[in-house]
């Protein structure tokens, strides 16, 4: 039985720093990013024979990480949206009142998660896998368990989405880099 | 958009965070080999206490046919012992006790309605009169009487539970039947559906003795408590195995020590239709006001 060791230094070991980075890049709060590193972990160690026999494991290691960042984010997303509802009122003039820099750029960070986490399960992983963790499109595929092909669909459709869903981010952005 | 993207999702995990997360891997790996090392052990100290062949030496002895002869003799004793004696009535009795629980159980499970009249002495002495009715398994209306005025009402209709009082000219409405708060209902919490009143007859109620009467068709189980005192009555419908009378007993600690007072008293009828205009109108149910409610007041 001594092999369970073998298996994590095989498996875990070689991607652990990967894991929290990918973790930490979407999920961005460190009590949340411990919790999702555990479930990914649990995840992942259930699913050990089945992830030995893939192959790239590494891939769908990292891919699990990024599906329990995408939970967490809608988790996130939920709670967010029932303390809104009580205290609707209160937050915006609290706003509104300290419109500093920083601020903003944490709404804007808040709104394109998100937005991440209302994309289709799907799409939202190959996204971040193209873009956060730059994967080819076979990588992607094979950890998403589809074609090639699909894969580059999943990827388009979801930039679409998110680009019809932030276009007033990507304005303000570009001019911001114009004023540069 | 991706630029935007890799900007937010940018690889700047905190160097505190990260610390963190590796004491995670080092936790997760140290459970890792503890299990291993419990897993090793157990199997070990499996093998060794029964699969080692001195483990068997034993079972070679017994199975020598001088012990077992003498064994078969032993239990042939025993058991005629047993007969003669009349011992075997206890395991009889226990069994014949248990089949019935199940069977009064069943019956109570699976009947379709009910009306129970019941009447509870409370602490402070005063009796309390309820009458309960099942409409269905889900749906129950309980009313409280203080003599002949009617002060409280519980309508249980599946997930609803509505706790109208007619005193304060108030009501309530609960998600379950453990958050209701009016101390009248707490103590007919067990008669309130046929789950619950089947639960208690079968898993609370042990019989220990039992009275029949061929006359009229009835049976009276008597229930103990720890003291070995008579706790409960409950009589049965010999023909349907419905009870249709229980009486409970509390030890009333101020008089002597064996005075046990009647508590309880409730009736039963079994399988009569009630009415429907007991349950709160279908159409008045989600927007229940306290006027409405105290409109339904039987």
């Amino acid at each position: 039985m001594a092999n369970e060791k073998a298996v994590y230094e095989q498996l875990i070991l070689p991607v652990e720093t990967r894991m929290m980075r990918t973790i930490w890049r979407i999920v961005r709060q460190d009590q949340l990013a411990e919790d999702t590193l555990q479930d990914a972990m649990a995840i992942i160690w259930r699913k050990r024979n089945h992830i030995q026999q893939h192959p790239n494991p590494s891939a769908l290691i990292l891919k699990i990480c990024l599906n329990c960042a995408y939970d967490s984010l809608r988790k996130r997303h939920r709670l967010r949206r029932q303390q809104d509802l009580t205290k609707l009122t209160a937050s915006v003039i609290k706003a509104r009142n300290n419109a500093s820099q920083d601020l903003e750029q944490k709404q804007i960070v808040a709104e394109i998660l998100n937005a991440i986490g209302r994309l289709p399960r799907k799409q939202a992983l190959a996204v971040l896998m193209r873009i956060v963790q730059e994967q080819s499109y076979d990588v992607i595929a094979k950890s998403i368990g589809c074609s090639e092909t699909t894969a580059r669909i999943h990827v388009s459709r979801g930039r679409k989405r998110l680009s019809q869903w932030l276009v007033h981010l990507q304005s303000s952005s570009s001019k911001e880099s114009q004023n540069d | 958009m991706d630029d935007l993207l890799k900007q937010v999702f940018q690889d700047d995990l905190p160097p505190e965070i990260e610390r963190r997360m590796k004491n995670q891997f080092i936790q997760f790996k140290e459970n890792i080999e503890r299990a291993d090392q419990e897993s090793d052990r157990t199997s070990r100290i499996i093998w060794q206490r029964f699969f080692k062949p001195i483990s068997w030496d034993w079972l070679r002895w017994v199975i020598r046919k001088e012990v077992m002869a003498f064994s078969s003799m032993i239990m042939i004793i025993v058991g005629g012992f047993l007969h003669v004696s009349g011992h075997h009535n206890a395991m009889a009795k226990t069994l014949s006790f248990l089949n019935t629980s199940v069977s009064i159980s069943n019956q109570v499970q699976e009947a379709k309605s009910m009306e129970c009249k019941m009447q509870v002495t409370a602490e402070d002495g005063l009796h309390l009169t309820y009458t309960i009715r099942w409409f269905s398994p889900e749906m129950t209306r309980a009313d409280v009487y203080e003599g002949e005025i009617a002060i409280k009402s519980l309508w249980v209709a599946g997930p609803e539970i509505v706790v109208a009082d007619y005193i304060n000219t108030t009501y309530h409405k609960y998600q379950s039947l453990e958050q209701i708060e009016d101390h009248e209902f707490m103590a007919v919490m067990g008669f309130l559906s046929p789950e619950r009143l089947a639960a208690a007859i079968y898993k609370e109620w042990e019989p220990r003795q039992y009275r029949k009467n061929d006359q009229i068709q009835k049976g009276t189980y008597v229930y103990l408590n720890d003291g070995g005192k008579v706790a409960l009555e409950m009589t049965v419908d010999m023909n349907t195995n419905l009870p249709v009378r229980i009486k409970k007993f509390a030890f009333d600690p101020t008089r002597t020590a064996d005075a046990y007072e009647l508590t309880m008293e409730a009736q039963f009828s079994w399988d009569k239709l009630n009415s429907p205009q007991h349950l709160i109108p279908q159409s008045q149910r989600d927007n229940l006001g306290a006027k409405d409610i105290l409109k339904i007041r039987s």
